[in-house]
């Protein structure tokens, strides 16, 4: 019950919080944040150190196939369909685990710096029941348990996101968060009816091994892909990401950089063998993966806060995990998932020491010199700053170098996509290092009002910050932690990795010294931009649309057909209720009465009258 | 013996606690009727429990239980009382609605609360009659008693204009059970030009029913499926809803969401699908075609509404959209799953009117328009509505989400459009639900909300126990479906 008890932990954890918190104010007293971030981070670091456990008894099996499985009970049975509640730990699940629980346990340490201010015991029993769902994600043995957890970090994603409700800006980016990934879980949902539709079952490890036909199989990967454009914010289903910076800062770094974006790679690895199964669903992917890569790369270059640079950061850094996946790779991706959660939580959370010192400034242009008030920020964000330019030895250089490899020697791997990605991963170092030297040297620009304030953050988050780099730097040292068998094609260019790792690593040089010569003195203020203005387009086209439609469907056929003719026929019994009310009451009493006597004088000629009264 | 009186105690009772409420004082009619629906839900329970907690369907048929008894030998119309794995639900879903609505707080219980409590247990009776019935005519006149309190209700604590509502409501429920009543006598007459006599006994009818060809067939069916079409309602015959609901008093607007809109559901499953089998396939298309359309037309219209009464309403049409998709797959498995979204919506809805008459106890006039940001004053009132409305956009986990998967996993292989079709629904309720939720409780509290509050607290006690206990009741059930589907 091991793996059980990793997942339940967390939920234990929100269990005790939520209970503190209203136990505190039914006696009108304050939940401190002290009290509700000690219970939920305690049960997170529980939960991590049983998953360490679970990981050794896993390798202790030999990895390979072994999983751990455990069924608590059957969830739903009808028609045909049997649908267990359980967990299935194997290497591809242990590998999230030990990010989730992992890197979830530093963060919810930094909260408890963080939030100190304007947090409550709330907060932790959201970051709580978040990673619960989300290891019910990447432990659950169906694809119903799956979608629980896929659909439970959305909400638990809504609830952080619109955190401070009382600013409607909040509860807006929150409801776009909730919504555009309920479009995407569309496809969630209808992959389990089609897969369910043909091979009977829903079970992952069933499922996966099923053969489908061609042209299913190409179905149920759109599908399921749909459903990865929601959760993991790619083109067409990515612009609620941006908006999703509006919470807390450490809810970034953990939802929506490390962990729970990057479901959608973990969904694709999961059924790998059935997504591998249609050429046109590989296509598919690696083309939506790169062109995301490149867009949001791009539109990273025009952003000013803090956060949102990292936002599309992540977009595009996800943008190269599906490329990886798509091109038949998809243990590179893993390898890059982990990296990622590594480096860019650092970042974020760095991110936070940063906006936090500042009391709330996220403009990067009025920031510069920190690099002296806030020494540890600074040394951990360089870290992280190498990391994601994949500068060696840090993490990010070996699974960012693998994915560019994998572009052009996996099976479905093609010149173009190791372009689109070089060029990408050149605009990455230019806008981290455009982000590096704005905020951390050159001359202050840091308001009066802010200075005054400005301070080092305390240990708690500082700990975080240190543990964190350390994993970046190390954390691609010991390669990829998954293996795919089936994907492993004979190179179909003999490219050697050493002119890969050359170009990789000047392209970022380069990025990195364009931007540094721009922005390292004389820097003139910026504009925030959004070359691509889907998100405009996007509200225009179908926010209003809905709009539309309803307001259509409301006026021309609610109001002008249905309730009209019920008028109409109103109309005409009220002409002759009219001669009624003379001799009753005319309320509802009086119809009453007649249709009770109507009814009785009926069933009276039906007892009374001859047999063939019935004959009508 | 034992076997009658378990099933007649479910019509005598509330008959027996509707006479006591006219000797209860006017003070405590509302603990009374608590009360007194407790612990008839106490008693429907352990007397259901058998066929409730049934480990397969073999077992559950194995455990109804069928009282006859002779009645008006003329028609052939016996009482003939059934209790059996699709009765037992709507019997239950029954009681617990009564407590939910007689805890509800209101004008019924100050102007002439003799008369709503008299109604209320009235109410039961009618649709325990009508659920328990296995014979046509009895259940018509059951289903007929039904309107007699709806209309009490509405007519003597509706809101203003509440005259045209409850005359429309009549108006298109009557027309639609007017023409069932056609079709029964019509029915009837067929099978007495066979010979065998007048026997309104269901299983009787069904091998007449099965003898009409054609036209004939077609325009029979037509006035069964009108009525409970209405009942439910489905798009296109949803008109008088919106008006009705809304103008309703709280506990009236519960009993329709909850239970009357079920009355639909169950005629549709017990009578027309054993008695048309061939004309629900041969039509099948047009059933799905018009559940699909009512999932997403009355979502637009939730979407549209400034009203939260209004919301829900058409919310309410929505969801029985998906329910029915689940009844006109015409398989056992998909009427299974119907019926488990049934009990699903009964509860939430039931929740979910309940919250929102505490919030209008709270608050005067709430307009959706602008935040009113009610939540952090009321934090307890808004969790337990905000877990209602994650059950009612059907989030996993909740009772009301297996109940929505199953149907549309049952209805797909049936028809792929049309699940798609009330697949959007999905997103558009999450849009509408998540709207009337925000704009309630969201957004910095406004000074004129702080004045009008000042007489109330946050939810609590009694109320408090009641909601919890039902939400607990929608995740548990969520997790454990297999005491509603039974191996179907």
């Amino acid at each position: 019950m091991i793996i059980s008890l990793l997942v339940f932990l967390p939920l234990l954890g929100f269990s005790l919080t939520a209970f503190y918190h209203f136990s505190c104010s039914s006696r009108k007293k304050e939940p401190t944040v002290a009290v509700g971030g000690f219970l939920a981070t305690g049960a997170m670091v529980a939960s991590f150190c049983v998953s360490i456990v679970a990981w050794f008894k896993l390798r202790s099996a030999g990895f390979g196939d072994a999983s751990i499985e455990e069924s608590l009970f059957s969830w739903m049975k009808v028609g045909g369909l049997q649908v267990d509640f359980g967990f299935r730990f194997d290497r591809l699940s242990a590998v999230f685990t030990l990010v989730i629980t992992g890197v979830g346990s530093l963060i919810h340490l930094y909260s408890i710096g963080y939030m100190e201010n304007d947090g409550s015991a709330r907060y932790f029993a959201y970051l709580n029941l978040f990673c619960f769902m989300m290891l019910n994600l990447v432990l659950g043995s169906s694809l119903p348990q799956v979608f629980l957890g896929w659909e439970g970090v959305g909400l638990a994603s809504y609830l952080l996101i619109g955190f401070w409700s009382q600013e409607m800006g909040n509860v807006a980016a929150a409801q776009k968060a909730f919504i555009m990934n309920r479009i995407g879980d569309l496809g969630l949902l209808f992959a389990m009816f089609l897969g369910f539709k043909f091979a009977g079952t829903l079970d992952l490890a069933q499922l996966s091994a099923f053969a489908f036909r061609p042209d299913v199989a190409t179905i149920f990967g759109l599908l399921i892909f749909l459903a990865c454009t929601g959760k993991s914010a790619q083109i067409p289903l990515f612009t609620w990401l941006p908006d999703a910076m509006a919470g807390p800062t450490p809810v970034s770094a953990l939802i929506h950089a490390a962990t729970m974006v990057t479901s959608g790679i973990y969904l694709l690895g999961r059924l790998n063998p059935v997504i591998a199964q249609s050429p046109v669903v590989m296509s598919v992917i690696g083309a939506i993966g790169a062109a995301t890569a490149l867009m949001a790369a791009i539109t990273a270059c025009f952003q000013t806060d803090i956060k949102k640079v990292l936002a599309y950061s992540t977009i595009s850094q996800l943008g190269f995990m599906f490329v990886a996946c798509g091109v038949g790779a998809a243990e590179t991706g893993v390898f890059h998932v982990m990296t990622h959660a590594f480096f860019k939580a650092l970042l974020f959370l760095g991110a936070g020491s940063v906006i936090h010192a500042l009391s709330g400034t996220q403009d990067i242009f009025k920031m510069g010199g920190l690099r002296r008030v806030l020494p540890w920020t600074f040394w951990t964000f360089t870290v992280g700053w190498a990391a994601i330019l994949g500068l060696p030895p840090f993490s990010g250089f070996f699974s960012k170098d693998g994915i560019l490899h994998e572009t052009l020697v996996a099976s479905h791997g093609n010149p173009v996509l190791f372009g689109i990605l070089a060029f990408s991963a050149f605009l990455t170092a230019f806008y981290m290092t455009r982000l590096y030297v704005l905020v951390f040297t050159g001359d202050s620009r840091v308001s009066e009002e802010a200075k005054k304030h400005i301070h080092e953050s305390p240990l708690v988050m500082v700990i975080p910050l240190v543990v964190l780099s350390i994993a970046s730097l190390v954390g691609g040292w010991f390669g990829a932690p998954v293996r795919f068998e089936e994907t492993h094609a004979a190179p179909a260019h003999g490219v050697s990795e050493a002119v890969i790792m050359v170009v990789s690593v000047g392209l970022a040089l380069a990025g990195a010294y364009i931007a540094y010569r721009k922005y390292s003195s004389n820097v003139r203020m910026e504009l925030s931009k959004d070359p691509f203005r889907i998100d405009e387009f996007y509200l225009s086209f179908f926010g209003n649309g809905v709009k539309k439609a309803s307001s259509m469907v409301g006026r021309f056929l609610e109001d002008g057909l249905f309730q009209k003719m019920l008028q109409a026929s109103g109309v005409a019994v009220d002409l002759g209720g009219n001669l009624f009310k003379t001799v009753q009451t005319g309320s509802a009493q009086g119809y009453l009465l007649m249709m009770v006597l109507a009814l009785i004088g009926l069933v009276c000629g039906l007892i009374f009258g001859v047999p063939g009264y019935g004959n009508f | 013996m034992e076997i009658s009186d378990s099933l007649s105690f479910l019509l005598t009772l509330p008959l027996f606690a509707m006479v006591l409420s006219l000797f209860v004082p006017k003070g405590v009619q509302r603990v009374y009727s608590i009360f007194a629906s407790l612990l008839f839900l106490g008693l429907t329970i352990y007397e259901a429990s058998g066929i409730l907690f049934a480990s397969s369907s073999e077992v559950a048929g194995r455990l109804a239980v069928e009282h006859q008894l002779v009645w008006l030998p003329q028609l052939g119309a016996r009482l003939a009382l059934r209790l059996d794995s699709v009765s037992v639900w709507f019997v239950v879903l029954n009681a617990l609605t009564a407590v939910i609505a007689f805890s509800t707080k209101g004008i019924w219980y100050r102007k002439n609360p003799k008369l709503f409590t008299a109604m209320g247990f009235f109410l039961i009776f009618g649709l325990n009659a009508a659920f328990l019935s296995l014979d046509l005519v009895v259940f018509y006149l059951a289903y007929e008693s039904v309107f007699i309190p709806m209309i009490f209700m509405v007519g003597v604590w509706g809101e203003k204009q509440k005259a045209t509502a409850v005359f429309r409501f009549f108006l298109m429920s009557f027309l639609g059970s007017i023409l069932m009543l056609v079709s029964i006598f019509y029915l009837l007459s067929k099978q007495f030009k066979t010979g065998i006599g007048y026997s309104s006994y269901l299983p009787d009818l069904i091998p007449t029913a099965g003898g009409l060809q054609g036209t004939e067939a077609l325009l029979v069916f037509f006035g069964f499926f009108l009525a409970f079409a209405i009942k439910v309602p489905l798009v296109p015959f949803h008109a008088w809803l919106k008006d009705v609901y809304t103008l309703a008093p709280f506990p009236a607007t519960i009993w329709m969401s909850a239970i009357l809109s079920k009355l639909g559901v169950f005629g549709m499953i017990r009578f027309v699908g054993p008695l048309f089998p061939g004309v629900m396939l041969s039509v099948q298309g047009v059933l799905l075609t018009l559940a699909a359309v009512s999932v997403v037309y009355a979502a637009l219209l939730a979407y549209r509404s400034n009203d939260p009464k209004s919301l829900l309403a058409y919310s309410s049409i929505s969801h029985l959209g998906f329910v029915m998709l689940g009844v006109f797959t015409l398989k056992q498995s998909g009427g299974a799953s119907a019926i488990l979204l049934s009990v699903g919506h009964a509860l939430v809805s039931g929740i979910l009117f309940f919250l929102l008459s505490k919030i209008a106890e709270r608050k005067d006039g709430i307009d959706l328009t602008n935040p009113q940001g009610l939540a952090s004053k009321y934090p307890i009132l808004f969790t337990a509505l905000f877990v209602a409305v994650l059950a009612s956009v059907s989030l996993p986990g909740t009772l009301n989400f297996a109940g929505e998967f199953l149907v549309l996993l049952n209805a797909y292989p049936v028809s792929a459009l049309c699940t798609a079709i009330a697949g959007m629904g999905a997103v558009l309720g999450a849009a509408y639900m998540l709207k009337f939720f925000q704009q309630m409780g969201f957004g910095a509290p406004s000074p004129e909300s702080d004045s009008a509050v000042a007489k109330s607290e946050d939810l609590g006690g009694y109320e408090l126990i009641l909601v919890f206990v039902l939400l607990i009741t929608v995740i548990f059930c969520g997790f454990q479906t297999a005491i509603f589907l039974k191996g179907n």
